[in-house]
């Protein structure tokens, strides 16, 4: 781990600038605090999820008898298998639509000029600054009376495919690429499709994952949206049956919630060390140029 | 450019070079702003036309009741306390996570300091993580018998803190929720902002003879102006919209200390089934935010001359 | 949010069904000629427990109603998702239930949104048998909507050992001031706390007990708001404060796992509750402590005789759109109402029925070890019948709740008085319901 972070860091080469004599102590034990701050809830997560649920609230701190049963009476006494195939059904098709749309849109506002873009444009920079809250209301009702998608995964994919951050992401990513290079596939006589899907697009994957990591990110962990519309237990998210199962009957069962939690975290924790260097560059670039 | 009067290019045929060329673009743009129309335009316009209205979902149901919702909303203490409680839950952890963040980014920075990868991959890791997982890790963490937290303090010799059980206990353990969230997502931010600052201005100012501190604030806080402004907008608007982290953490209580605007919009059209009640709620709140936010930059952008 | 997990935890009871089998077979031989005129498929809306109560009779349904084909669907009151799956069948106009059950505090909400067929004249034999305060809650505009099918007598329960310790003859507990004695009694004599009371987590619902057991509420039979006026409601919260002050209660906030901890522990003497309780603390609250538990009346309030409130219970109704109106009535009329097979039900869920006119069977005159032989059921349907008439749930009855227990965490923590709490809680209750 130590190797890949160290690797995937933009921070300065240490070589570049002339080395200090003393190691600061100070420095080391300030991240070495802050880190233990940042890592113990992850430790204690874990090391409940293999407790029982009387020594949870005991006063030990390590498992006497370290069991995964919890594990295993999450995924038999809870849908939670089901709930872990909602959850990536909807955050990688709600992703890899969503960078779809927004990398076309995107491209529309980057490189062309037609009639009302300005104001396009405008009003989608405007709807940014609306909270989520003010449509949530509509847009449930929609979804029920309208479209009967509760239960679904589409109120959780399809909205979000008319991301206005997207579009404003892949148009300012867009508009570094210089427009010879389209105008030459132009010349070569290839297709505006084509010109999108061959040219631009092997351009700007890196714009898409870190993008990608964004949505999926966001789509994996939302809790709000998702417990309105997923009542069904079967058609439910993780974070919201695992929240769902505080109100079951009889006592809160902490330790499945807590092998819940761990379950949950997991895929998050493999795609950021694995995509660790586009995490950064993705809430970066939003932040920089936003 | 703009010519007046002039109709969408891709419906005149006389032109069809021009109009060849604006169909692409309108194409491409097209998915995105059809959704954009349905989902992102129209709900907030009939979320208006709601908030006159009083309407519990069933169709045929919906009664005008004028202003009447708004009348109610001025005199609903809950609201109103709902809008504090997120100012000062925002007042007790922004000023921690923000100096943490700055002061992190800044020791990262620091070329001295060996595994910056490691420590940076570190701090960032609680960002990644589902609220509500994190949230209900914390409420172990900060139970009251045989929490962890409160049984470090004892072994220290500080007595029990009642962290769930007393307004502001709980208001601080969402803040420290929050912290743990968001400070190595804003060390990030910093972090990117300073590598845009040449090491030589802050090098010079050492040799004239300045203190570390002193540089910090004098130089490294300046420079990174723009990120700061960024982040505080963030979390100015966050803190309004918070809601995962205190309703798995506190319920939103004890007696209501942690309840934000959103969890009352929500109970208010979830729970209790009033849904005009509820869209002026979220009409209101969104005027909030703005005002906040227009009084924030115009705070953080002072004194920039 | 508390009501609805107290609700849904009721319903969890294990209950050792002793008598299941003999009383299974005793109501399939009871029903004479099966009734071949209804035809049709019916779907019940439930969840697991009810469920699995109502399952058990299917055989004997079956020989009395041979045409009537049943189906279940599975939904879960916790976060509301049955009541979700409600509304949306009813603003969809398709794909309801034909037989739904509903706890009371929804109950009034589903009755107003036209979501339930009238049972006016089904129910209307049963009324003499049934509690004002349950009837209520069904009723809109004089006419009935549903079927009580449990309810929730509410009793002092107590610990034999704990008031033996200290002295205390519990029979002597005949008015909350005895209560209020006997707690400082017991609190110096064995530390132990008189009942859980939590200051900043209350739910309310011990308010809510006491309001109905004198036959107050949050409202009045007209729907409007009365917490600020009526005397009852300060008698209520007095008492309340009285009990925090005395420094004999315990700050533990209900249907945790401390709340669980000092009850089975033996740290609390009391549990003012609902006739449910008694299973809960049986099958997992305190399973070890067989014998330590007694059962009384509720204390009264002076100038009052009412010893008893109601909390909690479901009942059962038939669906507005549904196209088999008499075979889902002759469903719930068969289940719940008519007596071998309601007392089947009773004997395989534990729900305590609200039909008085069962309490008749030797079912419900029998010792229980777990409570040192009482013969609890006794005490239970004695109580039932006496239960006071009151507006228990209102449409805004969650909101009422949640607000109500705002004020009174205020008020445990000592930063306003009883009748702030009152006035305060009422004043906000009428903004937002637009009531009186």
């Amino acid at each position: 781990m130590t190797r890949t972070a160290v690797q995937a860091a933009s921070v300065p080469a240490p070589a570049q600038r002339k080395p200090r004599p003393r190691p600061p102590i100070l420095l080391y034990t300030v991240v070495i605090a802050v880190s233990a701050f940042a890592v113990l809830p992850f430790v204690w997560m874990v090391l409940s999820s293999l407790k029982p649920l009387t020594e949870i609230f005991g006063q030990g701190f390590l498992p006497q008898n370290p069991s995964l049963d919890n594990f295993r009476r999450l995924f038999a006494e809870t849908p939670a298998l089901r709930a872990l195939f909602n959850s990536f059904f909807i955050a990688i098709l709600s992703t890899a639509g969503s960078l779809l749309f927004c990398s076309l849109g995107g491209y529309g506002f980057a490189k062309f000029n037609f009639p009302g873009k300005n104001a396009l444009f405008s009003v989608m920079l405007v709807s940014m600054t609306i909270p989520f809250v003010v449509g949530l209301i509509p847009t449930f009702i929609m979804m029920r009376n309208w479209f009967h998608w509760i239960d679904t995964p589409w109120p959780l994919v399809v909205p979000g495919l008319a991301n206005a951050f997207g579009v404003f992401f892949m148009r300012q990513y867009l508009s570094t690429v210089p427009d010879e290079l389209l105008d030459a596939a132009r010349i070569d006589g290839a297709s505006e499709p084509t010109i999108f899907f061959r040219v631009v697009v092997p351009i700007i994957t890196p714009a898409l994952a870190s993008l990608g990591i964004i949505f999926f990110m966001a789509s994996w962990n939302n809790y709000l949206w998702p417990n309105i519309v997923l009542r069904d237990p079967n058609a439910q998210t993780l974070p919201v049956l695992i929240a769902g199962l505080q109100g079951s009957a009889g006592r809160t069962p902490y330790d499945l919630m807590m092998a819940g939690a761990v379950v949950s975290v997991i895929p998050m924790l493999i795609v950021f060390l694995a995509l660790q260097r586009y995490f950064y560059s993705g809430i970066t670039a939003g932040a920089v140029k936003g | 450019m703009s010519r007046p009067l002039d109709l969408p290019a891709f419906a005149r045929p006389a032109r069809p070079a021009r109009r060849r060329k604006h169909l692409w673009p309108m194409l491409f743009i097209a998915p995105f702003f059809v959704l954009f129309l349905v989902f992102g335009v129209y709900p907030v316009i009939f979320s208006a036309v709601l908030s006159f209205q009083e309407w519990n979902g069933a169709p045929g149901q919906q009664v005008w009741v004028g202003w009447q919702n708004y009348a109610s909303l001025f005199q609903d203490r809950y609201f109103w306390s709902s809008m504090t409680n997120s100012v000062l839950i925002f007042l007790l952890h922004f000023p921690v996570m923000t100096l943490g963040g700055l002061v992190l980014a800044v020791i990262l920075n620091e070329n001295r300091l060996r595994f910056q990868g490691l420590w940076r991959a570190m701090i960032f890791l609680p960002h990644l993580t589902s609220m509500v997982a994190a949230g209900i890790t914390f409420r172990l963490l900060f139970e009251r018998d045989s929490g962890l937290v409160n049984r470090m303090l004892g072994g220290v010799g500080i007595p029990a803190v009642p962290w769930l059980d007393n307004e502001w206990w709980a208001r601080v353990a969402v803040g420290i929720l929050l912290v743990w969230a968001w400070t190595g997502y804003q060390m990030v931010i910093f972090l990117s902002a300073l590598q845009t600052i040449p090491g030589e201005v802050n090098e010079a100012a050492l040799i004239d003879g300045a203190g570390r501190v002193q540089v910090f604030w004098k130089i490294t806080v300046p420079l990174m102006r723009p990120a700061i402004v960024f982040v505080t907008t963030l979390s100015v608007i966050g803190t309004f919209a918070l809601y995962t982290e205190p309703v798995i953490l506190t319920g939103g209580g004890p007696i209501h200390a942690t309840t934000t605007p959103t969890m009352e919009i929500y109970a208010q059209a979830f729970n209790n089934i009033r849904y005009g009640y509820g869209a002026a709620l979220s009409y209101v709140y969104f005027a909030i935010v703005v005002a906040a936010t227009l009084l924030q930059l115009r705070l953080t952008n002072r004194g920039q001359g | 949010m508390s009501s609805l997990r107290l609700n849904t935890a009721r319903l969890s009871t294990a209950r050792l069904a002793t008598l299941t089998l003999a009383l299974l077979g005793a109501a399939a031989s009871a029903q004479t000629t099966p009734n071949t005129a209804l035809k049709g498929t019916i779907s019940v809306w439930a969840w697991k427990d009810p469920i699995a109560g109502l399952k058990s009779l299917d055989a004997a349904f079956a020989k009395a109603y041979p045409n009537i084909k049943v189906e279940y669907v599975q939904k879960d009151p916790g976060g509301g998702a049955i009541y979700n799956a409600y509304k949306l069948a009813f603003s969809a106009g398709s794909g309801g239930p034909d037989v739904a059950l509903i706890e009371d505090s929804h109950l009034q909400q589903l009755v107003k949104l036209g979501t339930l067929a009238d049972l006016t004249s089904q129910v209307k034999p049963y009324v003499v048998n049934l509690t004002p305060a349950k009837l209520n809650t069904a009723t809109l505009n004089g006419k009935y909507y549903a079927m009580p099918w449990d309810i929730g007598p509410v009793v002092l329960y107590y610990r034999r050992d704990l008031f033996k310790q200290a002295g205390v003859n519990p029979a002597s507990l005949r008015t909350w001031d005895d209560y209020l004695k006997a707690a400082m009694v017991i609190k110096a004599k064995t530390g132990a706390d008189m009942l859980p009371l939590s200051k900043a987590k209350n739910d309310g619902r011990l308010l809510e007990t006491l309001l109905w057991q004198q036959g107050s509420g949050y409202v009045n039979a007209a729907g409007a708001v009365t917490l600020d006026k009526d005397p009852r409601a300060t008698k209520a919260l007095d008492l309340i404060q009285s009990l925090y002050k005395s420094g004999a209660s315990a700050d533990i906030e209900t249907w945790t796992d401390s709340y669980y901890k000092v009850i089975a522990d033996g740290k609390v003497a009391t549990l003012p509750m609902a006739a449910w309780m008694g299973g809960f603390l049986k099958g997992w609250i305190a399973p070890k402590t067989e014998g330590q538990w007694g059962v009384l009346p509720l204390p009264a309030f002076a100038g009052s005789v009412s010893r008893t409130s109601n909390d909690g219970g479901s009942q059962l109704a038939v669906w507005n759109s549904s196209k088999n109106k008499d075979a889902a009535w002759a469903y719930i009329q068969f289940h719940i109402a008519q007596k071998d097979s309601a007392l089947a039900l009773y004997e395989k869920t534990d729900f305590f029925p609200a039909l008085t006119s069962l309490y008749k069977d030797p079912a419900f005159s029998q010792g229980d070890a777990f409570f040192g032989g009482q013969k609890i059921s006794q005490t239970y349907t004695a109580l039932a019948k006496t239960i006071p008439a009151a507006t228990v749930y209102t449409t805004d009855y969650t909101d009422m709740n949640s607000m109500l227990s705002i004020e009174i965490q205020k008020m445990a923590l000592g930063k306003q008085d009883a009748a702030a709490a009152l006035k305060n809680a009422a004043d906000v209750i009428r903004s937002r319901t637009r009531r009186n």
